[in-house]
C-alpha cells in the first residue's frame, strides 16, 4: 500500500476559492540535512471536454469487475495483481512486496544535484505537480524556492509513488515550488531509434523560410491561442440543449458513488486555501486563461472531488502581469 | 526498431509547404501489471453497469452526457457530437513564434518527431531556419478527429513536435510573499546559496536510472523460481537541526564527499 | 461498483482500486497515468481495459481497431 503521511489539518473549506486539487502524496524534500515536509498536488486541471457514460435514461454508469473465468462479480478484497512473465507465468505481487522493493524511495525527495533549468531540454517534461509545505516547514520552503530563483538551478531527485520512480526537477514558480516529472532518458526515442533519414545540411529555402519566421515572431505566448476549442464546442452545444429543459437528466445515485470514490484515499484540497495556510496569505491562484468558464470548470472540479458538498462559488480571477523577472532562458511566462 | 508513422502532416508557412511524418518520442518502459482474481490469477474483466443498480448495460443502451453538477447532466446523441467533428486536414498551422524562455515547462505534454515526407530539402530547411533563429512555433492542426496545439522546435538536428496543455490546465501563481516569521534570513540565504551551489552540476540523462523499475523486474523474477528477495532496510533520518545548523553541517559534508 | 472500505478497523483501498484523474475517452471511467495504455497506431491514451486486438494481432485502442476486424480480449471494451 503506498505509504502515505498522516496529516490532519487539510479539511476541504466550506466553499471553493480557487482550484480544487487533489493530494496524491506526502513526503520530504531532502537537501543535505535540511528536510522540508511537503505535500504533492496536481497541477494540471482536467480539459473540459470529458463526457460521462449513462444509460438512455441518463442513469450514471460505471465500472464493476468481473471474473473472466467464473463470470461473477468481485469484490475488492478479491482482487490482485500480477505480472506476466516472458514465458507466460502469471506471478502475483502484493502491495506489501511493492513496498518492499524500495522503502527507501517512497517519502523522500533527495536532492541530488542542482542543474540550470534551461539545460533540461522541453521533450523531457512529463507532468507539473505542485508541493505545498506540510507541518512548519515555510521557512526552509521559501528558502529552497528563493535560492533556486537566485541561481538559476532547479533541483534534481527522484520519488516512488504509486508504484512508479519518478525522476523530478522541482522547480521555483513565483514563490511556490513544483515538482515537474522528467522521463528517463531510455524513454525517449533517438532519432535513429525511430527511423529518420540521415541528418543534412542542405536547405535552399532556409533564407526565405527565417522570414517568414521572423515576420511571425512575437516576444511572448498568447494563452488565447491555447484555448481548448473543443471544451468551447462542445459547451455551445450543452448551452443549446440546456435551453430544452427536458433535456436535462437528473440523476440520483451519485453523491454515494462519488463519496466511495473519494474515500479511496486521494484528498481533496482547495489549492488556494492550502497555499495561503501554510506559505503566504495573499496567495493567488489563477488558470493561465482568466476568461475560462469557471462555473463550469468548478463543477468539474466538483464532480471529481465529492468531499464538497456546498455549491460552487465563482472565482474571481484577476490577470497578473509579473515583473520580468532574471533573464534566464526559459522565464515563467504566467499571463492570467 | 524503425517505426511507422502516426499521421502525415504540411506545414504551412507563407507561400511554403514541409510535408511532415509524425512518429512517437516516447518509449514505454513501464512494468504494466494486470489485475487478478485472487483465488485463482484467473484474469479479470471490466463490465460498466448502472451505478445504482449494478446491473450490466448493453453498448446499445449507453449513451454520452456533459455534466452539468452532481446531478444533472445533458446527454448528447452520436449524431450531435459527430457535428463537432472538425473537418479533417493536413495541415498544420503555425500561428506565432516565441523564444524558448516565454513557453514554460508546464505547458509542454507530449513530444513527437516529425520526419521529411520526401522532400529533405524543405525539411531541412526549416530545421535550419528554426536553429538560426532561436525560436519555436506555436501550432495547431486536426489529427484523427482531434484539434492539438503544439510547440515546433528543433532537437538534434530534427523537428520536433510538443503537444502543450489548453490554457485552462494550466495553474499559475501570485502573492506569494512569506510571513515575518517564515522569512528567511542573510545568513540562512548565504548558507543556502553556498549548499546549493555545492551540490551543483551540468544536467546529464544518463546520471539517472529508474532503479525502481530494475528491482521491481528482479522481484518478478524472482518470484516466477519460487524465491525470496532480501528487503531494503531504508536508512533512518537524523532529527531536524536548526536550519541554520543544517546548512552548515550540510556544507561540510558535501565537501567531504561529491553528491551525485 | 468497488466500494471504498474506511472504518478504523479495515484498511482503505490501495491507489489501483481507486478512481483515478484521467478520463478515459472510450469508456469514460477515470484511472490514473501508471496504468494508462497507450495506443501504438495513434499514440492515443486509454484506460487498460478498453485496449482491443488489432487484425495484425497487436493491441491497439478502439478507435484504431477496423470495427469489423475487432476481436473480443480478455478484458472486454466498452464505450
Amino acid at each position: 500500500m503506498p505509504r502515505r503521511k498522516k496529516t490532519t489539518t487539510k479539511e476541504t473549506p466550506a466553499h471553493s476559492t480557487g482550484a480544487a486539487v487533489r493530494s496524491f502524496w506526502s513526503g520530504t524534500i531532502t537537501f543535505g540535512l535540511v528536510s522540508i515536509p511537503v505535500d504533492l498536488l496536481s497541477a494540471v486541471r482536467p480539459r473540459q471536454t470529458a463526457l460521462k457514460l449513462v444509460d438512455k435514461d441518463g442513469h450514471a454508469l460505471g465500472r464493476q469487475y468481473h471474473c473472466a473465468k467464473e463470470g461473477k462479480k468481485l469484490d475488492n478484497d478479491e482482487l490482485v495483481r500480477g505480472y506476466e512473465t516472458d514465458d507466460g507465468k502469471i506471478v502475483e505481487i502484493t502491495d506489501e512486496e511493492f513496498e518492499s522493493v524500495a522503502p527507501e524511495m517512497s517519502g523522500d525527495i533527495e536532492m541530488r544535484s542542482f542543474v540550470p533549468l534551461e539545460q533540461i531540454p522541453p521533450m523531457y517534461f512529463q507532468k507539473p505537480y505542485f508541493l505545498a509545505p506540510s507541518g512548519k516547514s515555510a521557512r526552509a520552503y521559501h528558502l529552497l524556492a528563493t535560492t533556486m530563483e537566485k541561481t538559476g538551478r532547479v533541483g534534481i531527485g527522484s520519488f516512488v509513488m504509486r508504484g512508479h520512480e519518478y525522476l523530478v526537477a522541482i522547480v521555483p514558480d513565483h514563490g511556490v515550488l513544483r515538482a515537474d516529472t522528467l522521463r528517463y532518458a531510455d524513454e525517449i526515442r533517438t532519432p535513429e531509434d525511430v527511423g529518420l533519414p540521415k541528418r543534412s545540411k542542405a536547405g535552399k529555402h532556409a533564407a526565405q523560410l527565417e522570414k517568414e519566421i521572423e515576420s511571425l515572431t512575437r516576444s511572448e505566448l498568447d494563452t488565447s491561442e491555447l484555448d481548448d476549442q473543443e471544451a468551447q464546442a462542445l459547451q455551445q452545444l450543452v448551452a443549446e440543449k440546456q435551453k430544452d429543459s427536458d433535456n436535462v437528466i437528473h440523476q440520483s445515485g451519485l453523491e454515494e458513488a462519488d463519496a466511495d470514490a473519494a474515500a479511496g484515499g486521494a484528498k481533496v484540497i482547495d489549492l488556494m486555501a492550502v497555499l495561503r495556510r501554510s506559505l503566504s496569505k495573499n496567495a493567488v491562484v489563477s488558470s493561465a486563461n482568466s476568461s475560462a468558464p469557471i462555473d463550469l470548470a468548478e463543477r468539474r472540479a466538483q464532480r471529481a472531488n465529492a468531499a464538497s458538498t456546498s455549491p460552487a462559488k465563482r472565482k474571481t480571477s484577476t490577470a497578473h502581469r509579473k515583473s520580468p523577472r532574471k533573464t534566464t532562458r526559459r522565464k515563467k511566462a504566467s499571463r492570467a | 526498431m524503425a517505426s511507422r508513422a502516426i499521421w502525415k502532416g504540411a506545414i504551412q508557412l507563407g507561400k511554403h509547404e514541409v510535408g511532415v511524418k509524425l512518429y512517437a518520442a516516447i518509449q514505454d518502459r513501464t512494468v504494466h501489471f494486470r489485475m487478478l482474481h485472487r483465488k485463482d490469477d484467473a484474469p479479470v474483466e471490466q463490465h460498466i453497469v448502472r451505478k445504482d443498480t449494478g446491473k450490466d448495460v448493453p453498448k446499445a443502451d449507453m449513451r454520452k452526457a456533459f455534466a452539468l453538477s452532481k446531478t444533472t447532466a445533458v446527454i448528447l446523441e452520436p449524431e450531435e457530437l459527430e457535428k463537432l467533428v472538425p473537418p479533417e486536414s493536413r495541415e498544420i498551422e503555425l500561428l506565432r513564434f516565441i523564444p524558448p524562455a516565454a513557453l514554460g515547462d508546464q505547458w509542454y505534454d507530449r513530444p513527437y518527431y516529425l520526419g521529411p515526407d520526401e522532400d529533405n530539402d524543405s525539411y531541412f530547411s526549416l530545421v535550419h531556419a528554426l536553429e538560426r533563429k532561436n525560436v519555436i512555433g506555436v501550432a495547431r492542426w486536426v489529427m484523427r478527429k482531434k484539434r492539438y496545439v503544439g510547440a515546433l522546435s528543433t532537437f538534434d538536428g530534427y523537428l520536433v513536435m510538443s503537444t502543450l496543455r489548453r490554457a485552462e490546465q494550466v495553474l499559475s501563481f501570485s502573492g506569494i510573499e512569506p510571513a515575518k516569521t517564515a522569512a528567511p534570513n542573510a545568513n540562512e540565504l548565504k548558507l543556502g546559496q553556498q549548499l546549493v551551489e555545492s551540490i551543483a552540476g551540468d544536467f546529464d540523462p544518463q546520471l539517472w536510472q529508474n532503479d525502481y523499475r530494475q528491482r521491481l523486474d528482479k522481484l518478478i523474477a524472482a518470484k516466477a523460481r519460487g524465491e525470496k528477495l532480501e528487503r531494503h532496510v531504508p536508512k533512518k533520518r537524523k532529527p531536524q537541526a536548526s536550519l541554520a545548523d543544517s546548512l552548515r553541517a550540510s556544507i561540510a559534508a558535501t565537501k567531504e564527499k561529491k553528491v551525485a | 461498483m468497488p466500494k471504498a472500505k474506511t472504518t478504523a478497523t479495515s484498511k482503505v483501498d490501495p491507489w489501483w482500486l481507486t478512481e483515478g484523474d484521467l478520463e478515459c475517452p472510450h469508456c469514460g471511467q477515470l484511472y490514473f497515468v501508471e496504468v494508462e495504455f497507450r495506443c501504438p497506431d495513434c499514440d492515443g491514451p486509454g484506460c487498460p481495459h478498453c485496449k482491443v486486438t488489432h487484425i495484425e494481432g497487436h493491441l491497439v485502442c478502439s478507435g484504431c481497431a477496423e470495427p469489423t476486424q475487432q476481436t473480443a480480449p480478455p478484458e472486454a471494451p466498452h464505450g
